[in-house]
Order: C-alpha cells, then sequence, then structure tokens
C-alpha cells in the first residue's frame, strides 16, 4: 500500500504541482496523562517499561519522566512476580539473566504500576514466535523513487508456523544496533501476510524487504539486525493504529484518532491512562552488509 | 394502512379536478432543427393564458385544451419562439422542429414571453446547467467538467481538490443518484477526483435535484443528478473533438435514417503516459513500464420506429489505469435500453433496462518470482423500470411506475500465490440484494396561483443468500462488535426485508408573474452504503447493502423558496431554506478495518445526521454577460453513540459559508471570457491536543476526545477562461475555438488538510503540515474542432 502511496503522490506532484509546507498551528494544550510503554519480551538482556507524561503537542524535547512508580509484571501461570527497578528518569528496568524464569510462551502476564495511589492493570500473553532463517543483502546502485543512496538492501528469509491460530507478528530492524522508528516503517503481519490465507507461507516480499525501509540503505560493514516479536490481535492492531496516525496525510488519510489504550486504572474512572502492554517472544538474526 | 389512506386522498384530490368537456389532446415531440436532437423542457402553453405544460426529457408534451381555434406557444430559452394556431375538433399529433436564435451572441431580444418558469414550475431546488455554458466557464487543466461546475451551485461542497463525488446539502457522496441516462453510476470520477467520468460532447443536459425530489427518484437520500446524453445529429454527420492537456476527445455523430435513427460514439484518452515514456525511460529506467492512463466511450443509438414508438440504446466504458510492479484500475460499464411508447396522446411510457457495472482491481507481482496479490471487487447491477406519464387533463398530469434492481456485490475477489505456487483464496463471500419501488405521483393545478404535486414512492429491499448471516453482540461503543454467530444461506433465500414509504410534497403558489413561493418535502430511503474512513473517498471504496446488522439510511428534508425575477426576467433571484435530517448514517469504529474484512459490519456503527442552511441565488441568465453568484451558510453535524463523546460534531464536509461567483462575458463572436470565484470556510479537523510517546514512536493525541474539533484553513480560489473562435471557413465546414483557461490565478495554496508528523530530519521536533493538492498557478491551453 504503502508502495501506491508513493505512486499516486508522484503522478499529483507532476501534474498538479501539490505541494506540503510547514506551517503554524495553535493548539490547545491538553491535560497530562499518565503513558505506560511497556513492551516486555523474552530475550537475556535488560527489560524495560517505560513511563512518561503527554506533552503539548509541540513541545519540542522528549515527554517529562515519570519517577517514583512502582511497576512489576507477574506470570500469572507460574505466580512469579518479577519487580523492575525505577531508575530515576522514567524508565523501570529488569535485568534478565540467562537463567532467568521470566519470559515463558504460552505463559500469562499481568502488568502492575502503582503511581500517585493509582493503580494500573493489563495482562497479556507470550504467544509463540518464529525464527529467521537468513538474511539476504542486494547492492542496488540508488536513484530511483525514493532517491536513495547506493548500497545494500536486506531482506530476510522465514516461514510462518502453520497451525490453526493466527500468528501476528512484528518485525523489528536495526542498522548498527539503532532501531528503525518512523512510524510508516512498522512492519507487522498476520501469518506470513496482512491478511488471513498466508498460514504455514514464507513471509510475503513487502514483509521480508521492509526491513530495509524505502530511502534507506545499509553501507559495506554495517549490521543488520532483524527480531520477529511475537505479538496478538489486539497488538497488531494497535501497531497499525500507530502507522495510521503518525502517517495521516494526504488525499486519502482517514479521520484521525486516539490510538487504543490496554492499560485500565483499576482505582479511578477519573484518572485516564494511555499505552499499551505486550509480553513477545523474539526470534533473531544479524548479518553484515558485504 | 397509511397506503390506503394516501390513495384514498389521491383518489379525493383527482375527484376536485374539473370533468373534462369537449376537451381534445394535443402533443407530440419538440426538437432541435440543427441536429434533431430532442429538446428538453420546452414550454408548451395556450397563447395569453396559464394552461401549459412542457417537454419530458424525451421531448414528449401533451397538452389538453378546450375544443376551437387556438394558438399554442412553444418556447425555450435561446431557441426562436413558435407560435402555431390550430383548430382543436379532435385530437392531434404536433410534433415540431425549433431554431436556435441566430443572433446568438448580440444581445437576445427579451421577448416577455414564458421565460419565468423558474417562477411557475414545480421544480425547487433544482439546477439545470447548459453544457454550452459549462463548456464556457474556467476549468481545471482547461477539462470541461460537469461535476466541478455542480461544485459551483448553492448547496453543494466538497471535502477539497482531488476528491471524488460531491455532497449536497450535508449528504455524503454516496447520497447522490447519479444517472447516466437512466442508468446509475458508482464513481464518477477519472483520477480519484481530479475530472468527472462525462464526456462534454456527447452531454446533452444536466440537472441537479437538491430538494422537493419528485416520487419519479429513489433508491438515494440526498440528490438526483440527471444527466441526458445527446442522441446523435440525425440531420448530418458532425465530428466534435479537441486536444486538451489532459484529454484528447472525438465524438462522431451522423444520421443512420435521416430523421429516423441516429447515433453519437464519443470517446477521450488521457495521453499524459505517452509524453512521459521517453522522458521516463531516460531517467526512471524503473518505471519504464508504467502506466498511468484513463480513458472513457460513450456510445448511443435510437431508431424512432415510427410515431408511437421510439427505442434508445446506450453504453459506457470508462477506466482507470495505473500501474508499474502493481496495478490498480477502475471504472463503470453501463448499457441501457430503453423504449418509449405512446398509447395514446395522453399516456407516455418509458421503458428502461440498465445493466451496471462498477469494477476495480488491485494487484502485486513480485519480480522474478511468482509470488503475487489479486483483488477485484464489484457492484452489478440489473434493472428494468416502466415510467408512466398520464396527462389527464390540463390540470393535472400523473406519473406513475414501477422499478427493480437486481444487486451483486462481490466486496472482494483475492487469491494471494506464494513463491512456489500454491494459492489462498482469501476471497469474500458475495453479497445479493433485490430492490424494488412503485411510485404514483400528481402534479394538479388548483387555482391559477395555486399548484400541487403529491406523491408516494414505497420501496422495499431483500437482503438475500447464497451468503453468510453474521450475527453480532453489541458491547462497547466504537469498539468492532463481538461475533455472536454464523449461519450459512441458500441461494435466494431472504435474510432481511426493509420497506419505507416515502411520501413528497410541493406546493407552488404563484404571487405574480414576477414572484413565488415554493414549499417541498421529501423522504428518501437508501439501501446501500458506501464503506469509507478516508478523507476523500478513493476508488477502492466497496458498497455494501443494506443486511440483518446495517439498517437503510433514510432522509426528511424540508425546503422553502422564495423565486423572484427583475427586469423582465433578466435576473433570476431565489432564497432557499432547508432542513434535513439523516438516520443511520455510516460510520466506523477506531481502528476499522474496511477491505477484505469478512466481519466488516462488526466495524460498523450507524449514527443520526442533521444539515441545514440557506442559499441566496442571483443569475443573470440572458445578455453578453451572463452568469451567477450564490451564497450558502449552512451546517451539517452528526451524532454516533461512541464517537466524539457521543456528542454532535461536524460533518467532515461542513461549510459555514460558501460563495461562487461564475461570469461569462461574450465580447464578439470571436471572444468570449469567463471568471469563477470560490470561498468556502475550511473543512472540520481533528487536531491533537498531547503527544503520546511509546517504542519511540511520537503519536498524535487528542486528550478530549473530539471529533473534528478544528478547521483547516479557509479555501479561496479565482480562475480565468478566454475562447476564441476562430473565423469559419464557409466552405469547409470547420469550426475550430482554442480555450485558454488558468486556474488559482492568484497562487493560492489552500489547504487540503493539516496533518501533524515529526519532522523527517529532526524526529524529537513535531510539526503541521500543509497539504495543498493544487500547489501553484495552473495554466492550460486547448483545441477544439467541429465539422
Amino acid at each position: 500500500m504503502q508502495t501506491i502511496k508513493l505512486y499516486i503522490l508522484l503522478f499529483f506532484a507532476v501534474a498538479f504541482a501539490s505541494c506540503e509546507d510547514v506551517i503554524q498551528v495553535k493548539l490547545d494544550k491538553g491535560e497530562p496523562m499518565v503513558t505506560i510503554d511497556a513492551f516486555v519480551n523474552d530475550m537475556r538482556s535488560t527489560q524495560k517499561v517505560r513511563l512518561t507524561y503527554t506533552d503539548d503537542y509541540f513541545s519540542q524535547k522528549p515527554n517529562y519522566p515519570v519517577t517514583g512508580a512502582s511497576v512489576s509484571i507477574k506470570d500469572l501461570t507460574s505466580g512469579i512476580t518479577y519487580t523492575f527497578t525505577d531508575n530515576s528518569d522514567g524508565n523501570y528496568t529488569y535485568s534478565l539473566t540467562p537463567s532467568d524464569t521470566m519470559g515463558k510462551v504460552g505463559h500469562n502476564y499481568e502488568l502492575t504500576v502503582t503511581h500517585q495511589g493509582n493503580v494500573y492493570k493489563s495482562t497479556s500473553r507470550m504467544n509463540r514466535t518464529t525464527k529467521v532463517d537468513s538474511l539476504v543483502a542486494e547492492y542496488k546502485e540508488g536513484g530511483g523513487l525514493s532517491n536513495a543512496e547506493p548500497g545494500y538492501k536486506f531482506a530476510f528469509l522465514g516461514f510462518d508456523i502453520p497451525g490453526d491460530t493466527v500468528d501476528y507478528y512484528w518485525i523489528k530492524s536495526y542498522r548498527n544496533g539503532v532501531f528503525f522508528n518512523k512510524g510508516g516503517d512498522i512492519n507487522i503481519c498476520a501469518d506470513a501476510a496482512y491478511g488471513n490465507g498466508a498460514d504455514g507461507f514464507p513471509f510475503i516480499t513487502p514483509i521480508a524487504k521492509g526491513i530495509t525501509p524505502f530511502g534507506e540503505v545499509f553501507k559495506l560493514n554495517d549490521v543488520c539486525r532483524v527480531e520477529i516479536h511475537s505479538i496478538n490481535l489486539e497488538t497488531f492492531n494497535f501497531l497499525t493504529q500507530v502507522q495510521t496516525q503518525t502517517t495521516n496525510s494526504g488525499l486519502f488519510a482517514t479521520s484521525p484518532e486516539n490510538v487504543k489504550t490496554n492499560i485500565k486504572n483499576t482505582t479511578s474512572d477519573k484518572v485516564k491512562v494511555v499505552g499499551w502492554f505486550c509480553m513477545s517472544a523474539v526470534g533473531f538474526k544479524e548479518a553484515i552488509a558485504k | 394502512m397509511i397506503m390506503k389512506n394516501l390513495f384514498l386522498l389521491f383518489l379525493i384530490c383527482l375527484a376536485f379536478t374539473s370533468k373534462a368537456q369537449d376537451k381534445y389532446t394535443v402533443s407530440g415531440y419538440a426538437k432541435d432543427a440543427k441536429n434533431g436532437e430532442a429538446l428538453i423542457g420546452v414550454t408548451v402553453y395556450k397563447k395569453n393564458s396559464q394552461v401549459g405544460t412542457s417537454t419530458n426529457v424525451y421531448g414528449f408534451y401533451s397538452l389538453t385544451l378546450p375544443k376551437g381555434q387556438d394558438t399554442i406557444v412553444f418556447s425555450f430559452m435561446g431557441y426562436k419562439t413558435i407560435y402555431m394556431p390550430i383548430d382543436l375538433i379532435s385530437n392531434k399529433t404536433l410534433s415540431l422542429e425549433m431554431s436556435e436564435e441566430g443572433k446568438e451572441l448580440e444581445e437576445v431580444v427579451v421577448s416577455s414571453e414564458k421565460e419565468d418558469k423558474n417562477i411557475k414550475s414545480m421544480e425547487m431546488s433544482v439546477a439545470k446547467l447548459d453544457i454550452k455554458q459549462i463548456q464556457k466557464m474556467p476549468a481545471l487543466l482547461g477539462e470541461v467538467d460537469v461535476i466541478k461546475s455542480i461544485q459551483l451551485l448553492p448547496g453543494v461542497t466538497t471535502v477539497g481538490e482531488g476528491a471524488s463525488g460531491f455532497n449536497v446539502r450535508g449528504g455524503n457522496i454516496d447520497q447522490n443518484l447519479v444517472l447516466m441516462d437512466e442508468a446509475p453510476v458508482y464513481n464518477s470520477s477519472h483520477l480519484f477526483g481530479f475530472f468527472s467520468i462525462f464526456n462534454p460532447d456527447a452531454v446533452k443536459d444536466v440537472k441537479l435535484i437538491k430538494g422537493g425530489i419528485p416520487a419519479q427518484y429513489g433508491g438515494r437520500a440526498s440528490s438526483v443528478l440527471d444527466i441526458r446524453m445527446k442522441e446523435g445529429n440525425s440531420k448530418k454527420l458532425e465530428v466534435n473533438g479537441g486536444i486538451g492537456t489532459i484529454f484528447s476527445r472525438l465524438s462522431i455523430e451522423a444520421p443512420l435514417l435521416k430523421d429516423k435513427a441516429s447515433f453519437i460514439v464519443a470517446g477521450r484518452r488521457s495521453y499524459i503516459d505517452v509524453l512521459a515514456k521517453p522522458l521516463l525511460a531516460q531517467k526512471q529506467p524503473n518505471l519504464k513500464d508504467a502506466r498511468f492512463y484513463f480513458y472513457d466511450l460513450t456510445a448511443k443509438f435510437n431508431w424512432r420506429v415510427n410515431d408511437k414508438n421510439t427505442v434508445f440504446a446506450s453504453g459506457y466504458l470508462g477506466r482507470d489505469v495505473f500501474g508499474a510492479g502493481f496495478k490498480f484500475n477502475w471504472g463503470n460499464t453501463t448499457a441501457t435500453l430503453r423504449w418509449n411508447h405512446i398509447f395514446n396522446n395522453k399516456l407516455f411510457m418509458n421503458l428502461t433496462t440498465f445493466y451496471s457495472n462498477y469494477k476495480y482491481e488491485l494487484g502485486f507481482k513480485d519480480e522474478g518470482s511468482s509470488q503475487k496479490f489479486d483483488w477485484t471487487s464489484n457492484i452489478i447491477n440489473y434493472s428494468l423500470k416502466p415510467d408512466f406519464t398520464y396527462y389527464l387533463n390540463s390540470k393535472n398530469t400523473i406519473k406513475f411506475g414501477a422499478q427493480g434492481i437486481l444487486y451483486t456485490f462481490k466486496p472482494g475477489q483475492a487469491v494471494i500465490t506464494a513463491q512456489d505456487g500454491s494459492e489462498s483464496n482469501i476471497s469474500l463471500d458475495n453479497q445479493y440484494g433485490v430492490e424494488y419501488a412503485g411510485y404514483i405521483d400528481n402534479e394538479q393545478k388548483l387555482t391559477n396561483r395555486f399548484t400541487l404535486q403529491y406523491g408516494i414512492r414505497w420501496s422495499f429491499f431483500n437482503y438475500l443468500g447464497k451468503g453468510t448471516k453474521y450475527t453480532y453482540r453489541d458491547t462497547i461503543p466504537n469498539e468492532s462488535k463481538p461475533l455472536d454467530g454464523e449461519e450459512k444461506i441458500a441461494a435466494g433465500k431472504n435474510i432481511k426485508t426493509y420497506n419505507n414509504p416515502e411520501p413528497r410534497l410541493a406546493v407552488n403558489y404563484t404571487i405574480n408573474d414576477k414572484s413565488s413561493i415554493k414549499l417541498g418535502y421529501n423522504r428518501m430511503s437508501q439501501y446501500l452504503h458506501i464503506v469509507s474512513n478516508t478523507a476523500a473517498s478513493t476508488p477502492l471504496d466497496i458498497y455494501t447493502p443494506v443486511t440483518n446488522n446495517i439498517k437503510p439510511l433514510i432522509s426528511d428534508q424540508v425546503t422553502l423558496g422564495y423565486f423572484r425575477n427583475f427586469k423582465e426576467n433578466m435576473f433570476e433571484t431565489s432564497a432557499e431554506v432547508y432542513y434535513k435530517n439523516l438516520q443511520n448514517q455510516l460510520d466506523y469504529v477506531d481502528n476499522a478495518n474496511l477491505l477484505l474484512n469478512k466481519y466488516l459490519e462488526a466495524d460498523l456503527i450507524q449514527g443520526k445526521g442533521r444539515a441545514y442552511g440557506l442559499e441566496l441565488y442571483v443569475k443573470k441568465a440572458k445578455g453578453k454577460l451572463n452568469g451567477w453568484v450564490s451564497y450558502t451558510l449552512s451546517k451539517t453535524e452528526r451524532q454516533v453513540r461512541g464517537i466524539s463523546n457521543s456528542e454532535w460534531f461536524l460533518s467532515k464536509y461542513d461549510r459555514t459559508h460558501n460563495i461562487n461567483t461564475v461570469l461569462i462575458y461574450d465580447l464578439s463572436k470571436r471572444w468570449s471570457f469567463s471568471a469563477n470565484f470560490v470561498y468556502q470556510t475550511g473543512t472540520p479537523a481533528t487536531f491533537p491536543t498531547a503527544k503520546v510517546e511509546v517504542q519511540g514512536y511520537v503519536i498524535p493525541y487528542n486528550t478530549d476526545n473530539k471529533r473534528n474539533n478544528y478547521r483547516n484553513t479557509a479555501y479561496h480560489r479565482a480562475d480565468i477562461g478566454i475562447t476564441y473562435n476562430f473565423k469559419k471557413n464557409e466552405k469547409r465546414r470547420y469550426k475550430q475555438t482554442i480555450a485558454i483557461s488558468v486556474y488559482n490565478v492568484y497562487n493560492r495554496r489552500n489547504a487540503f488538510s493539516i496533518y501533524f508528523r515529526n519532522n523527517p530530519d529532526y524526529p524529537v521536533n513535531t510539526e503541521a503540515v500543509r497539504y495543498s493538492v493544487v500547489g501553484s498557478i495552473i495554466p492550460a491551453i486547448t483545441y477544439n474542432f467541429k465539422y
């Protein structure tokens, strides 16, 4: 769909001199709300839950951290609670040791965040994930629509796990350890494609090639890392919403809407909260461009 | 019960009509002497009286008068008035041809004859556009465009440039019944919304009905755009053509049997792709196989078998083709067969059968592997529609008829092919429905000043198998409804039936020759909805019939208007107010998945709508300088449970103020100038009040959860056009014109939308971006010829 959009934009740009320019708009200031960003996975590294306050849309700095909260995740299947440490910068961390029991596929987890007398809760099941079979790089001369520099374009090979249930994946890619974090680059899929019908298939081309975002390249010796995170339908929908709301432009923009949240304030209906909790299993691979 | 009462009322009204005594009927056709085209709306009346009628869309009239000698007057704007003496001693057939006023470019001699039609007729909230006038107006890229001209009328808005369709008095784009020779058109646009699919060389008559809609029309909630195509010159060969910035056009019309049978074939094709090809091959080798063009072909044939029977066959085929490693095509196909039959000189029938198919295709193919994805979607209609007009006497004209439409909706035939060639079919079930309706309507002159038109249309819809009946539980507003059950339904088996009586009423009180007051009421019901949550409708938007989960759209509209002409009908003015109430308008839950989703109905919600406004209109109909100025003050709102805190919010096409000015100045036989000016309040928009950070993404967020809490900046634009007619070469019968147009003269960057994003170079910075579809002055030149 992104490519079609681009061609259409190109056509308009040529035919009608359509244009975009940055303008000044005066916006109302919304009341700050607590944001809970809790994407936790089974990788043996430091896991992070980030708490911030929403800020005015045009404030040109990162959102303010929420400190002094307590954060824990309980494995509802085994009954073990893992407590996260407040780093006083909005990050609450938990370091997984190689022998740690946290992060088991099929287990249900409950997130609890307590802040200023409000208890926020959410649950998530850790679904199965698939592995990255291999990474392939192809050298491109550059130019074209995206006017990209010459360099390597990575694609990955992998198969959806066959079975009755639809598997949802979030494919995250990194260049030299830096995550491609543009909303338009969110690469998510249901089984091996975007809807039903690709159960057990190899990941279709737009997904496989999507690890190198449009207009981006890897230079010689750059490291490409790909992670396949298992997610669920709700998270798939949430990320679709994030993608839509951060790239909602042009003739066919949809009505802006607020992203959903799966976290509830269990003590008060008055204090609203926004954010997302998701437990993921991860399959990953790295390769060097050469 | 209601039906029975209404029928009784109808009979009572008829009983009031004076009994005919020694009266005879004159009937026949009025045609253009130059090319044999039927003339629509010619006023036919008894001299020095209020007794009269006008020709219908097929040029037919019937007038009942007392026995004896009389003069019948045929009057039509721009044509020489004909005074025809008759001696009525029996029923009489009188068909005639009218010629254009020769001195068309000089000051038209104002005759005091019936040019006050806008005052006397029942029609209100009706705008008729003369194709000759449309052709003189400045147009985007010089392409004469019926839909764009409609958008310059009061009460008509659009979400912005390049958007498909138009909004009439707060109605969504799918609430317009767009008829091309009686067949409905689902997507009236080429290239999204930039050009309309109607070839101006083949269009004869354009009429937009916004209110007081007569009972013969139904099936859409807000308006009727009735477009009639030319029949084709029945006198001699005529060739029209042109080379424009976007299209090249050619139309051929000719008699097959002089004055008896003729045809027209008209085609257009865009040719940017042809010009761009060498350039692309050089600069963008990966785009050298790109396809982007659109074309349409209109063909019509008519045969006047004898005095009582005429048959018409017409067809339309249009396609937009885009592709480059993908394909994205869409278009309409319609075919219509009509039969006009005159039973006797009081009873006229038109029988229409049509086929209409709107189709789009989307596909991807991976080069060098067999991976691909193909998706097609269709809406197919078959319809039979008999319409009768019974010219009972000089005081009553009764119209009655019926219509049946068989619908097949194919929301998605989709196949994914994997690398190893294995296929996976993710197609959705087809949906079937039958819509049928019957109507009866009488236009009755109560007194010389008081005319009534009253009628009823009764419509039915059956949602049919074969298909799957889904049932859902309604839980949290604005969330996808959870599935309760699925049931397979056999072919032809009824799933859900709806029916709606639709009363219609129009009243004309003529104060004097110069002014009148009109009142209109109509209820309309609509059994299909466009499914689109984007700012502008896309060609990919599917239509859904009403189902067991989706209710029909119902609108009620009341219109009151005051009409007055000045200076011997030189100026026509009107002031109208309207109030429209809409039930069951479609809206969407957040993050709705509208394409290839078999549980689509779970993501659809329905709500209320209301629209009201004032429309002021001044038209100078005659003279070297002509045109119109209109001003609309209006408000359009919606209320949907779960959206915008369940409060009323502005609809996306609400524009408080809307000013349109169209001026045409015919300087001489050679030169004609034109100018448009448009001012519209900016469309409503939802802006964020905060930003949310999740996983490194900065997401705009509205903490009040209100929809359309802001407005985009106002839209205004001026265009100018110049037409030069070359000196006619008498020997060669050639007529050539050059039209130069400049769109967006003062280079305004009108915001189609304002959106919010992170600065691409400094992602921590957030900014507002204005997107303008037209970002500069657009000049264009078009060459036209006529043979």
